[in-house]
C-alpha cells in the first residue's frame, strides 16, 4: 500500500482525536469477533475465516477497521477462532497497525459469544474504567462510533447501572434478524428485547406487563421498535440492532459469572433486562439521533454483514457510494485504483480487458487485471482481481472473488463465488448459489437455487470421529449427477437441512434466529418481499411455491422490482415434485398405510423438493377427491366422502396448520373438475362430518375473499363463485344449526379469524 | 354561567354533526349519590351550575345545534324540567335538543350503551359525537376543533380523546395503556391496565407498524366522534356486543383500523359504496391521506389493490398544559379536582363575577373571601368566614360558621359555630351547632348532630355520626 495516504488518514484522525479531549484522555478500545460463531459462510471460510472474505475486493477486515479507525479508536483487540493465523498475517501486513494498536487475541475453546467475551474477562486486557466498543460482525460504516460512546457517557452519568448500550440503525430492508424492541424515549433505556425471526412468523408478541404497570417515575411512555416489515409502506424503515454495543467492563464480568449467557442478545440482553437482581440497565442509541446538536459528521452509514444477504445488500450500497468516503475510489489505502464511470460502475486501473461488446450495467465493481469478453454482460456484481469471464456469459447480482474463471454462455446469478473456482462453459447457476474456494465445475453443469459446493465435504457440526465420514455410494452418485465427472467439489446439504435432523429436541434452545426456517432467509436470493402475503407460505413457512392448482392467491407475482428481488416465480416446484408425490400416494392409498407414515413421506418430498406443503396439500386433496366417487345419490356421495375424509384427512390436515387452506384446495379441485362440481357443498358436509374441518374454519373459509374466487383466473372466476355460494349455503346453515353455542366466544374468533386474512392480506 | 367566559361563535355557525350525551347514573360517586333526592349525575352542580349545562354549553357553542340526550328514565324528569327552565326556544332558537329515556322502546337490545344508541340511531341522521355528561373540558379545548379533526380525514371513522388527567385524579380513574402512532395520531389499542395479565399480548401486525408508541399518561375522556355508519355496524351486532361502546363497540373498531381481516370485512358496512365518479376522483387525488400502505399485490389477477386503508382510528389528545385539565366528575376525585380548579379561577376573577345575593341576607360582619361564591337566597350569619368555598342556593350559614374549602350544594343548613373544612355538603345537609368536620363528604340529607367532631368521613342519609 502507499503509505502516503495512510499517513494522511493518520493525521487526520489524530486532528479529529485532539478536538474532542474527553476521548484522548483515554485511548478508546475494541472488541472484534472475528468468528460469527455460526455456519453461515462456511462453505466459503475454508481456508480463510469469514473476517477476511473480501467485500468489493476489500476484506471485511479491513472495512470494519477502517469504521474503527474513523471512530477514533486506538485499540483493537481481535478476537479469532478458526484461522487465528491468516487474521495476525493480515495484521501483521495491514497499514492500521500504524495507527491503531492492534491485538490479535485467539481462544480455540470460545464457542460462542459469550464464550469470547468470558475469555477476554480472563485475559484482562480492558480499561475496567471505561467502556469500549463490541463489534459482533464485520462493519462496513462511516459512521463514528465514538458519538455513541460519547452518548453512553452522558446517560452514565445518569444512571450508575448503566452497562451498556446498544447501537440500533433505522431503514434497511426487510431482515429475517429484525428483532423487537421497546424504548423508554426518555432515558433510552431498552424496556424488553425479543428476536422476532421472519420465520415462523410469531402473530403475537408478549410484552411483561410489569413494564408498564410498575415503570420507574416518571416514565409512562414506550416506543415500540421494530424491523422493516416484509412489505413496508414506511419510507423510514424499521430499527436494526446493529451488532455494535458500547460496553462497560462490567458486560464480560457478568459473562463470567454467569455461565450459561452465550448468545450476547438472546441470553445477555434478556438476562439483564429480566433479572431485576442484577439491577443493570441497557440502552439503545439510535444513530444519527444525535445530530439535532448540530454536529458535523462522516455519515450515517452502518451496517454489517451477519450473512450472504446482508453481504450482498451491502456490496451493492458500498457501489452506491452510500458508504462515502469509504467507496473503492476514494478508500484510504487504494485511492485511486479504481476508476469510476458513470453508473457506478468501478473498474480497476490496471489492465482490465473488456470487449468490444461487453456490457456493463452498474452498480458493478472490476478488480485489476481481470478479463472479460465479448458479448459478456456484467449486471450490479462485484469481480475480484485476475478474473476472466467468457464470451456471452451473463452475469447478475453475484459477487466473485479473486482469481475466477467462468467460460462461456454461462448464466451466474444471486450467487458468490470464492476464490481460485474454475468454472467451465455454458454452466448455469441457479440463484443463491455459494461456490467455495478452489472448486471447479465441469463443462455444462447445472446448479439448482441455494446449492452449495465445498472443496471439501460438509462436515456436520456434531459429528463423532468415529462415525463414517466417508463419502458413500449415494452420496457420491448424486455429486456426480450434479456436478458430472469434470468438476472437483462436493455438494453440501442445503442450509435448512443441515439443523433438521437435531432440531426437533432442542427446539427451544435452538436461536430462533438459527432455525433452518428462518435461517433459509438469511441466504443471498431468497425474496422476503412477498414472504407474508399468502396465507399458505406464511403459516407453512414454506416458500410460496404452491402451484397455480393448489389455490388461486398463490399466482401472485410479486410487484417488486429490485433486481435483488427477483418474483416468487422463479421458485417454481420442480415436476418430478408432481409425479414422486402422486406416485407416493397411491401407494400409500393402495397398500393402506398408516396416516403418519404416508405423511412422512410427503413431508421428506417436500423437503427434497423444496416444494412447500401448500403444494403438497395440493396434491394429497386433489388425490382424495379424485377418489372419491360423484356419480352415486347425494346420500352415497357423503357417505363416501366421509370415509374418505376420516381415512385419509389427517395427510392434509398434517400438510396444513390452516385448515381453511383444504377446503380452498377442495374448492380448487372442485372447479377443475366437473364432475365433483356439483357435489361440493356435500365434500365440505364430508369434511365436517369426519371432523377433519371443525365449524369455525368453514367459517373462515366462508370470510375469505380466495373462496369467493377473487385471484382467480378470470375464466374460473364464475365457477369460483358458483361453488362459494354452494359451500356457503352450507355453512350457513351449519353456523345457523348451533349459533347458540358459537356465539359464546364470537370475539375470540373473530381474532382467530381475521388472524388468518391478516397473513393472508397483509 | 360559563365560568370559562364565552367561546368565540364560528363563522359558520351549524355543522352537520349531531350530539349524543350520555348520562350515566354515577355509580362511583359516593356519597353523594345515596340518600333521598339525589340529584342526577347531570344535575350535579359544578360552580353552582349543574354539570350539564356547561356540557351542552360546549356543544352549541361548537355549532352542533342537534343533540340527543339519553338519561336514566329516574333522572328523565327533573332534566326534562331544567332543560325547559333553561334551555327553551326562547333562550336557544336553534337548538334542538331531544330527551330519551334509555329504556324507551326496549326491545332486546339490551341497556348497555350501545343497544341504546342501536334503539336511538333513527334519531342520529349525521356523523355523530359522542360525549358523557360529566366533562368539563380545559378552555383551549373546543368541541369544533376535536369535529374539524375527524372531518379533515376522509377515512377515519373514530376520533377519540384522550387526555393528560390532572395528577391528583390519575389515581382514581381507569388506567389505560394505549398503543397510537403519535407523528400521525392515529390510535390503534386501548387497554385497560387493570386487565392486564402477566403479559401483554399484543399482535406482530401491530408491533411492526412504524412509530407505534405505546403510553400510560392518558386515560380516555369517553368523547367520541363517530361515522354515521357506525351506527349500521352495530345494528349489524348481535345484542350481546352492545353492552358497552368503550368496552366493546371502541376496542372493536380500534382493532379494525389495523387488522385486515375486521377491516375488510366491516368495510362494506363503515364505507357503503361511492359512487364510481367520487371513486374516481378519490383515487386521483393527489392528496391522498398519509398511511399509504403499498399495493402489496394481495391478489392476484384483477382487483385493483388498494392503495389506501379504507378506514382508521385516530385521537387528539389533550394535554393539561399549565394545569388547566380536562376534568372529569364521574369519581369525587375528579369532583373535587374540578371544584378546587374553579376556585383557582374565581380567586383570579373580580368579585363581580359572582352572583351577587340579596344584600341583606349576608351579614355585614360576615367575612367572604372573594374567592367564594353564594349562591341567590342564601343567608349568612354574623361574624360568619367562609374561604375557597362554593355555596350553592337557599342555603342558611349561621352565624359563627367558618367554612373553608368546602363545596356545598342547595337547601344546607349550617347552624351556629360550625367549623368545616375541605368538605362537601350534598344538598339538604344539616350540620349541628359546633360541629367539627374536616375532609368529609355527606351524601343528601346528611345530618349531622351538634358538636359532632368528624374526619375523613364518607356518609350518608340515615348514617349514625
Amino acid at each position: 500500500m502507499p503509505p502516503a495516504g495512510k499517513r494522511a488518514q493518520a493525521t487526520k484522525v489524530e486532528s479529529k482525536a485532539r478536538a474532542n479531549d474527553e476521548l484522548d484522555d483515554t485511548p478508546l478500545q475494541a472488541v472484534v469477533f472475528a468468528d460469527s460463531y455460526n455456519r453461515r459462510f462456511e462453505v466459503l471460510c475454508q481456508d480463510q475465516p469469514r473476517i477476511l472474505l473480501p467485500l468489493c475486493s476489500v476484506p471485511l477486515l479491513t472495512w470494519t477497521l477502517e469504521s474503527l479507525s474513523l471512530s477514533r479508536v486506538k485499540q483493537v483487540f481481535i478476537f479469532c477462532g478458526a484461522h487465528a493465523d491468516k487474521v495476525r498475517d493480515f495484521v501483521e501486513s495491514s497499514p492500521y497497525r500504524y495507527t491503531m494498536d492492534i491485538q490479535c487475541l485467539s481462544s480455540k475453546t470460545a464457542r460462542s459469544a459469550g464464550d469470547a467475551l468470558r475469555d477476554l474477562d480472563a485475559m484482562s486486557v480492558l480499561n475496567p474504567d471505561f467502556p469500549f466498543i463490541l463489534v459482533h460482525s464485520p462493519l462496513v460504516s462511516n459512521y463514528d462510533l465514538s458519538k455513541m460512546v460519547e452518548a453512553h457517557m452522558a446517560r452514565k452519568e445518569k444512571d450508575k447501572d448503566l452497562i451498556m448500550t446498544m447501537g440500533v440503525g433505522r431503514g434497511g430492508s426487510c431482515h429475517p434478524e429484525s428483532p423487537v424492541m421497546v424504548v423508554d424515549p426518555s432515558s433510552s433505556r431498552l424496556c424488553f428485547y425479543a428476536q422476532n425471526p421472519l420465520v415462523p412468523r410469531h402473530s403475537r408478541l408478549k410484552i411483561p406487563s410489569s413494564i408498564f404497570l410498575e415503570p420507574p417515575p416518571g416514565v409512562d411512555e414506550w416506543e415500540v421498535w421494530s424491523g422493516t416489515p416484509a412489505n413496508s409502506s414506511s419510507h423510514q424503515g424499521g430499527y436494526r440492532d446493529l451488532g455494535v454495543d458500547i460496553c462497560e467492563a462490567d458486560v464480560p464480568a457478568l459473562c463470567t459469572e454467569n455461565f450459561d449467557y452465550h448468545d450476547l442478545r438472546r441470553h445477555f440482553v434478556n438476562g439483564v433486562l429480566t433479572s431485576e437482581l442484577l439491577g443493570k440497565h441497557i440502552a439503545v442509541h439510535l444513530v444519527g439521533s444525535e445530530e439535532s446538536r448540530g454536529e458535523s459528521s462522516n455519515g450515517m452509514y452502518i451496517d454489517r454483514v451477519r450473512d450472504t444477504r446482508t453481504y450482498g445488500d451491502i456490496s451493492m450500497d458500498v457501489l452506491n457510494r452510500w458508504t462515502f468516503p469509504l467507496t473503492p475510489d476514494l478508500m484510504g489505502s487504494r485511492k485511486g485504483e479504481y476508476e469510476l464511470r458513470k453508473g457506478n460502475v468501478y473498474i480497476a486501473r490496471d489492465h482490465v480487458s473488456l470487449g468490444r461488446t461487453t456490457a456493463l450495467t452498474g452498480p458493478l465493481l472490476i478488480g485489476a487485471r481481470s478479463a472479460l469478453n465479448e458479448g459478456t454482460h456484467i449486471i450490479s456484481s462485484t469481480l475480484g482481481q485476475d478474473c476472466a469471464v467468457g464470451p456471452h456469459t451473463v452475469i447478475t447480482s453475484s459477487y466473485i472473488f479473486d482469481n475466477v474463471t467462468i467460460g462461456d454462455h454461462c448464466q451466474v446469478t444471486q450467487c458468490i463465488i470464492g476464490t481460485g473456482v474454475k468454472i467451465g462453459n455454458g454452466v448455469k447457476l441457479g440463484k443463491g448459489c455459494l461456490i467455495g474456494d478452489g472448486v471447479t465445475l465441469g463443462h455444462g453443469v447445472e446448479l439448482p437455487d441455494f446449492m452449495r459446493v465445498g472443496r471439501i465435504r460438509h462436515v456436520p457440526e456434531d459429528l463423532d470421529s468415529d462415525e463414517e465420514d466417508e463419502e458413500d455410494e449415494e452420496e457420491k452418485n448424486e455429486r456426480l449427477e450434479i456436478l458430472g465427472h469434470d468438476s472437483v467439489g462436493f455438494i453440501w446439504p442445503s442450509e435448512e437441512e443441515e439443523l433438521a435432523y437435531d432440531s426437533d429436541e432442542d427446539e427451544d434452545d435452538l436461536d430462533p434466529y438459527e432455525r433452518p426456517k428462518n435461517k433459509k432467509y438469511l441466504q443471498l436470493g431468497r425474496t422476503l418481499s412477498s414472504l407474508s402475503e399468502y396465507p399458505e407460505s406464511c403459516s407453512t413457512l414454506s416458500v410460496a411455491s404452491s402451484s397455480t392448482a393448489s389455490t388461486p392467491a398463490s399466482l401472485a407475482a410479486s410487484d417488486d422490482s429490485l433486481p435483488d428481488m427477483p418474483s416468487l416465480a422463479l421458485d417454481a416446484v420442480p415436476p418430478e415434485f408432481h409425479a414422486e408425490a402422486s406416485a407416493s400416494l397411491v401407494r400409500a392409498y393402495e397398500e393402506g398405510h398408516s396416516v403418519p407414515n404416508a405423511l412422512l413421506e410427503l413431508r421428506t418430498l417436500v423437503m427434497g423438493y423444496n416444494a412447500g406443503i401448500d403444494r403438497a396439500r395440493g396434491e394429497v386433496t386433489g388425490f382424495l377427491m379424485s377418489k372419491m366417487d360423484f356419480s352415486g345419490p347425494a346420500a352415497s356421495i357423503l357417505e363416501h366422502a366421509t370415509q374418505t375424509w376420516a381415512r385419509w384427512g389427517g395427510l392434509a390436515e398434517g400438510l396444513s396448520p390452516d385448515l381453511t387452506n383444504i377446503v380452498l384446495d377442495v374448492q380448487a379441485y372442485s372447479v377443475s373438475h366437473e364432475d365433483a362440481r356439483p357435489w361440493f357443498g356435500v365434500v365440505l358436509r364430508g369434511l365436517y362430518e369426519s371432523d377433519l374441518v371443525p365449524e369455525e374454519d368453514l367459517i373462515e373459509w366462508r370470510s375469505l375473499s380466495a373462496a369467493k374466487g377473487e385471484g382467480a383466473a378470470d375464466k374460473d372466476k364464475a365457477l369460483w363463485g358458483e361453488l362459494y355460494a354452494k359451500g356457503k349455503a352450507y355453512v350457513d346453515v351449519l353456523e345457523a344449526m348451533d349459533s347458540d353455542s358459537e356465539e359464546e366466544d364470537e370475539e375470540e374468533e373473530k381474532g382467530e379469524e381475521e388472524e388468518d386474512d391478516e397473513e393472508e392480506s397483509d | 354561567m360559563d365560568i370559562s367566559g364565552p367561546s368565540k361563535r364560528r363563522a359558520i355557525d351549524t355543522i352537520p354533526f349531531t350530539a349524543v350525551v350520555l348520562v350515566g347514573y354515577g355509580e362511583n360517586l359516593y356519597p353523594l349519590n345515596e340518600g333521598p333526592n339525589v340529584p342526577s349525575k347531570a344535575m350535579m352542580p359544578v360552580g353552582n351550575v349543574p354539570i350539564i349545562n356547561h356540557v351542552l354549553d360546549w356543544v352549541l357553542a361548537s355549532g352542533v345545534m342537534d343533540i340527543l340526550l339519553l338519561v336514566p328514565p329516574k333522572d328523565h324528569d327533573s332534566i326534562s324540567n331544567h332543560l325547559t327552565e333553561n334551555y327553551s326556544r326562547s333562550t336557544h332558537a336553534r337548538a334542538r335538543i331531544q330527551l330519551k329515556r334509555h329504556s324507551d322502546g326496549e326491545g332486546n337490545e339490551g341497556s348497555g350503551t350501545a343497544g341504546v344508541l342501536k334503539r336511538f340511531r333513527h334519531l342520529i341522521k349525521s356523523d355523530f359525537v359522542l360525549l358523557p355528561c360529566d366533562i368539563y373540558p380545559p378552555r383551549n379545548l373546543s368541541l369544533s376543533s376535536i369535529l374539524d379533526r375527524h372531518l379533515a380525514s376522509a377515512s377515519s371513522v373514530l376520533t377519540a380523546v384522550l387526555y393528560e388527567p390532572a395528577p391528583a385524579v390519575k389515581d382514581s380513574e381507569e388506567k389505560i395503556l394505549v398503543a397510537m402512532d403519535q407523528a400521525k395520531g392515529h390510535l390503534f389499542m386501548i387497554q385497560s391496565l387493570e386487565a392486564l395479565e402477566e403479559d401483554v399480548n399484543l399482535r406482530m401486525s401491530l408491533i411492526e407498524r412504524p412509530h407505534l408508541t405505546l403510553t400510560t399518561r392518558y386515560l380516555d375522556a369517553h368523547i367520541y366522534v363517530f361515522r354515521r355508519t357506525v351506527l349500521d355496524l352495530i345494528a349489524s351486532r348481535p345484542p350481546r356486543d352492545l353492552d358497552s361502546m368503550r368496552e366493546q363497540i371502541v376496542p372493536w373498531l380500534l382493532k379494525g383500523s389495523w387488522q385486515k381481516g375486521l377491516q375488510s370485512e366491516w368495510n362494506n358496512i363503515l364505507n357503503p359504496k361511492r359512487d364510481l365518479f367520487a371513486k374516481a376522483l378519490f383515487y386521483a387525488s393527489a392528496s391522498k391521506p398519509l398511511d399509504i400502505s403499498l399495493p402489496s399485490s394481495p391478489d392476484p389477477d384483477g382487483q385493483p389493490p388498494h392503495s389506501t386503508r379504507p378506514w382508521h382510528c385516530q385521537t387528539i389528545l389533550v394535554s393539561g398544559k399549565q394545569g388547566d385539565h380536562l376534568i372529569r366528575i364521574n369519581s369525587l376525585a375528579g369532583y373535587w379536582e374540578l371544584n378546587r380548579k374553579l376556585i383557582r379561577h374565581l380567586s383570579a376573577l373580580t368579585p363581580s363575577r359572582t352572583t351577587t345575593p340579596m344584600p341583606n341576607a349576608i351579614s355585614s360582619s360576615a367575612q367572604i373571601s372573594p374567592d367564594s361564591v353564594i349562591g341567590e337566597g342564601s343567608t349568612v350569619g354574623d361574624r360568619a368566614s367562609l374561604k375557597k368555598c362554593i355555596v350553592g342556593r337557599h342555603c342558611h350559614i349561621a352565624r359563627g360558621v367558618k367554612l373553608t374549602g368546602c363545596v356545598v350544594w342547595d337547601f344546607v343548613t349550617i347552624e351556629e359555630n360550625a367549623r368545616i373544612e375541605n368538605a362537601i355538603l350534598s344538598s339538604h345537609v344539616r350540620v349541628g351547632d359546633k360541629a367539627a368536620i374536616k375532609d368529609c363528604e355527606f351524601g343528601p340529607g346528611f345530618e349531622a348532630p351538634s358538636g359532632a367532631i368528624l374526619k375523613g368521613e364518607r356518609l350518608i342519609s340515615g348514617q349514625e355520626a
